[in-house]
């Protein structure tokens, strides 16, 4: 296959790339090119941080509601009787 | 049946000790989706039912996480959905890739703050931005980037094959941006071009 692996290349990859869905093989060229192309590693690490921003930023963790978990628990007690 | 029917006892055992302790992730994915925490509490409550009842079926040492959210997504889809009528795909001709990028380089950041405009926006707001994408779209996303669940998984729990997966994310994705750079410049993040 080509060794040259350019800026279109990335730009087509980058998105399963920061996903983690990239084969071994292309997210090694992918990473060798980052290291030798300043303006696409600029593009990559804009994109790897938004995704981070998005995470953070939609995460949090809603309290659970005190009696939710004993309600469940009741309720598969009430199944595992009923099934038996 | 050729294996031994587990005993009730022992499923609700480790149902109680391998199951039970994800509720927490699960209610609040069920916040996410439902984005009512009444709805949210009986749509985790039916998922968890339903798992118990279907947990003999599950294989033990496969994903528990995944499999509690196929059902509840299926729960979700079932339940919930029906009451909503929305639309089903975005209009993202005119959004081109990598469009959020773009934006923010031409509005003149600086190098070391083009995600610090993003960063800046409230919580809420980004959280606004995702809930704007139709519902397919937002749950890609969501299972993605908020949830971490691969593609694969993703498939699984959504029941569409993987190239459908990478569509419908890379289309959400491009709405997304597109909405939260509509929501920089509403607060003025960046000078206007």
């Amino acid at each position: 296959m080509s060794e040259t692996f350019d800026c279109d290349d990335v730009l087509h990859d980058l998105e399963h790339f920061i996903d983690g869905e990239l084969d071994a093989e292309r997210s090694a060229h992918l990473a060798t090119h980052l290291g030798e192309c300043s303006p696409c590693l600029r593009h990559a690490d804009f994109q790897r941080k938004l995704k981070e921003i998005v995470r953070s930023k939609c995460q949090e963790e809603a309290a659970l509601p005190g009696a939710l978990l004993e309600r469940i628990r009741l309720q598969i007690r009430g199944t595992a009787t009923a099934g038996e | 049946m050729e294996h031994e029917t587990p005993r009730a006892s022992d499923l609700e055992a480790r149902f109680e000790a391998e199951a039970l302790p994800l509720l927490p992730g699960l209610y609040a994915a069920a916040n996410r989706l439902t984005r009512n925490p009444v709805d949210a509490e009986d749509l985790v409550q039916e998922t968890f039912l339903r798992a118990y009842r279907g947990f003999a079926q599950f294989q033990p040492g496969t994903n528990l996480r995944a499999w509690l959210y196929r059902i509840l997504m299926n729960t979700f889809i079932n339940s919930y959905r029906k009451k909503q009528r929305e639309p089903q795909t975005v209009s993202d001709e005119e959004i081109e890739d990598w469009y959020l990028y773009s934006k923010v380089v031409e509005g003149g950041a600086e190098r070391s703050a083009e995600s610090a405009v993003i960063e800046a926006l409230p919580d809420e707001e980004v959280q606004a931005a995702l809930q704007s994408l139709p519902e397919q779209f937002r749950v890609a996303v969501l299972l993605a980037d908020v949830e971490g669940f691969s593609y694969k998984e993703i498939a699984e729990i959504t029941g569409v094959p993987i190239g459908t997966v990478m569509s419908r994310l890379h289309r959400g994705r491009k709405a997304l941006e597109k909405a939260l750079w509509e929501a920089v410049r509403e607060r003025g993040l960046v000078r206007d071009l």
